[in-house]
């Protein structure tokens, strides 16, 4: 059992470039002004299921990630999910299934 | 008949109006919860240049509220389903809120105080429990006789609203209370459902058409409160326009169904009062059928009177209406309710602290 | 509007006598009523109702405030249903033909600062309620009586001696208050937009050298956003009007404690810009 992570719903209108200043979310009617690793991962996670570990690996290819910055990681991705950006649920398959 | 029946009846007759059926038009809209309406019926009708500019921005202002809290609704009910579906409890979707998850003719301008969802009977506590968990909490101070009445009366869960946002959810598992006279097959509402889904990912489960307005008519005839009455007879009647012209044989499914669900008595309220007040069409056919199901004897013109008295009012807050808000208000407890019972609520009504007048610290300047 | 109450009608024409009247039939946005409360209380402490619609959704106020409530109510008004507008918590001043908008909660200053700019020739659009058509993204003026509150009635005297205030009411909800009479021209330009230039978040901090602090552009997006009164529900909308603003406008935040030399500073401000004609000097 893991947690994975997706995120559902219409893009994101950002005020200017993605992942910088203000961002609407259609789906909900709110702004938020996101910090640089949370903004990342929005523009970028999309409707497949996939574990925190890969989606680092999405981004960074094979990387070895330390407790700090993998703490960091899932912290973003829990801020996000108050947020109602991301949705996330205990997966019963093993680490690199699908859906 | 006032000015806003006449606009909702033929909104062409407005290209002769001046400022003055306008100043009257723009507050008897108001209170009926129609702006929103009225603007998609001017904009339908190429009438736009007819109205004043300035009464145009009053309605578009009132749309924009509407999409607003339209946006919160299907925000909700996401929220909602998601939890749903995890628990793998069934959830359908009603009135206003269903009418937006479907697309239906009424989510084009329809406010929504709230929104009414329906699961199982035997899931009922499940679901609470789960709603519960995930951060909702009871939207006030229920005491132990408000749970009673809820619960016990009303087949419903006291509203509730998650900490983080204002959207309220009223959980139920039938259309009409247990101890009223109409009973409610709820099991035959759920064969009959269907599924939609929206550009966002979410499905979840709607009555079908004939079931929309029989509850539709169930509601807004057994109502507490006919406050917000014309606004659900106009949803009728586009509702039942909009049903039958996309199938050919909707009247007969409308009759059977309900006399399958045993709701003959409020169709003929609805459908005798949007036709009588705005001019539904029907087959002569379907009205004469549904006409079998008044009631007998003087009772059938005193009822039209009294709901055309609430629901179409000269002028706004008139005596008359007052009084027969009143008797309709005490009429439509004692059809949900046992006479002790129905006692002990009004009485319970009046004690309550009432919420009071706007202060005006809250007034910016 | 409608009242019986001739007193009421003596200070609104104080107000408003430059405002064309009408007698004939007019496509009305409000139908307001001022009523004495009839019956015994008419001798004892007679109160005013407020009615629109024939509705009252605030509490009797005691008759001799019906001007003030009549202002307040007519703000509540607005409030509940110009959302075809984008609605500042803002005062907002032309000059030349840019707008000034200043937002803020109360007690930051901003009624104070609109009330003296005014008074030194610049355009009242508004003291409470910067009206934004989000289609064009320009400032629509709604000039009225400006109410000044306490210190800042005497504040106002003090700038200019001649400013035209109109009956003290001491005794209201919050606090003494007096209103500025708007001036002729704002009156008469009330149907025309101005294209907003300068955004200044004021802040009145007692002693305080001025200083105008330009803000970026994230911090001007998130405060001016904070002070939209209906940010939220115009969703989208309001989300790209606000973005638009904060990058078409010169974003500041102020800090002051002299009237006098606060305004100096703001009309020098406006008067930097070329494109800024007329701005009186």
């Amino acid at each position: 059992m893991q947690r994975v992570w997706r995120r559902l719903g219409p893009a994101l209108i950002w005020d200017r470039e993605p992942g910088h200043g203000a961002v609407f979310d259609p789906a909900t009617g709110e702004t938020h002004f996101l910090s640089e690793l949370p903004a990342l991962i929005a523009t970028t996670l999309d409707d497949t299921w996939a574990s925190h570990i890969e989606l680092v690996s999405r981004y960074a290819g094979t990387v070895e990630l330390d407790a700090a910055a993998e703490a960091q990681f899932v912290a973003a991705l829990t801020s996000l999910e108050r947020a109602e950006l991301v949705e996330s649920r205990l997966s019963d398959t093993d680490q690199g299934g699908r859906h | 008949m006032n000015l806003l029946i006449r606009f909702l009846r033929e909104p062409q007759g407005v290209a002769a109006w001046g400022a003055e059926q306008w100043n009257v038009f723009l507050p008897l809209a108001r209170s009926a919860g129609l702006l929103g309406r009225c603007l998609s019926l001017l904009e339908q009708h190429q009438l736009l240049e007819a109205a004043p500019p300035r009464l145009v921005d009053q309605l578009q202002g009132a749309l924009n509220q509407t999409r607003y809290v339209q946006g919160q609704a299907m925000r909700e009910l996401r929220a909602v389903t998601r939890i749903m579906a995890r628990e793998k409890v069934p959830l359908l979707a009603l009135k206003g809120v269903a009418y937006l998850a479907a697309g239906l003719p009424p989510s084009g301008w329809r406010n929504l105080a709230d929104i009414d969802l329906l699961v199982p009977e035997q899931d009922i506590d499940r679901a609470e429990r789960a709603l519960l968990e995930a951060g909702w909490v009871a939207s006030a101070e229920f005491d132990s006789y408000d749970q009673h009445y809820y619960r016990d009366w009303m087949h419903e869960i006291p509203p509730l609203v998650h900490r983080e946002r204002q959207t309220e959810v009223d959980l139920h598992h039938n259309l009409a209370p247990p101890v009223s006279r109409i009973r409610i097959d709820a099991a035959s509402l759920w064969e009959q459902a269907k599924t939609v889904s929206d550009a966002y990912g979410l499905t979840v489960q709607v009555l079908s058409p004939p079931d929309i307005l029989l509850h539709n008519a169930v509601h807004l005839f057994m109502n507490d409160e006919l406050r917000g009455g014309l606004r659900d007879v106009v949803d009728f009647r586009d509702l039942f326009e909009h049903f039958a012209r996309a199938t050919p044989d909707f009247e007969q499914r409308l009759l059977a169904r309900s006399r399958l669900l045993g709701c003959n008595r409020p169709l003929y309220y609805a459908v005798s009062t949007a036709h009588s007040l705005l001019r539904l069409k029907a087959s002569p056919e379907f009205l004469a059928e549904v006409d079998r199901y008044a009631p007998a004897g003087p009772k059938k013109n005193l009822m039209a009177w009294l709901f055309e008295q609430v629901l179409a009012p000269r002028r706004l807050r008139s005596r008359r209406s007052d009084l027969a808000n009143q008797l309709l208000f005490v009429r439509s407890h004692w059809v949900r309710m046992p006479p002790g019972m129905l006692l002990r609520h009004l009485l319970h009504k009046l004690l309550k602290p009432r919420k009071p007048p706007l202060p005006t610290e809250e007034l910016p300047g | 509007m409608r009242s019986s109450d001739a007193a009421f009608f003596d200070t609104l024409s104080y107000f408003y006598r430059d405002c064309v009247r009408h007698d004939g039939p007019h496509f009305l946005d409000f139908d307001i009523r001022i009523r004495r409360v009839g019956g015994l209380r008419r001798l004892v402490r007679p109160q005013a109702l407020f009615e629109i619609d024939g509705l009252r959704p605030f509490e009797p106020q005691p008759a001799e405030n019906a001007f003030p409530s009549y202002e307040w109510g007519l703000n509540w008004c607005i409030a509940t249903s110009a959302h075809r507008y984008l609605m500042l918590h803002a005062g907002t001043v032309a000059l030349g033909g840019s707008g000034m908008i200043l937002p803020g909660h109360p007690g930051s200053g901003k009624s104070t600062l609109s009330a003296a700019l005014c008074l030194r020739g610049a355009r009242l659009l508004s003291d409470e309620f910067g009206l934004l058509r989000p289609e064009s993204v320009d400032l629509l003026p709604m000039p009225r009586g400006i109410p000044l509150k306490n210190a800042s009635i005497e504040a106002i005297q003090e700038f200019d001696g001649a400013a035209p205030l109109g009956p003290t009411y001491p005794k209201t909800r919050k606090g003494r208050v007096r209103h500025l009479r708007p001036d002729a021209q704002s009156l008469r330009q009330q149907q025309v937009p101005a294209v907003p230039r300068w955004l200044i978040f004021p802040k009145y901090r007692a002693g305080a050298a001025e200083s105008l602090r330009p803000l970026d552009e994230t911090d001007a997006f998130r405060q001016l956003a904070y002070n939209c009164f209906n940010y939220k529900l115009l969703g989208e909308t309001a989300f790209r009007t606000v973005g638009q603003l904060v990058r078409q406008m010169d974003c500041y935040s102020f800090t002051f404690s002299r009237l006098d030399r606060a305004v100096e500073q703001l009309m020098a401000l406006a008067a930097q810009n070329p494109a800024a004609a007329g701005v009186p000097q």
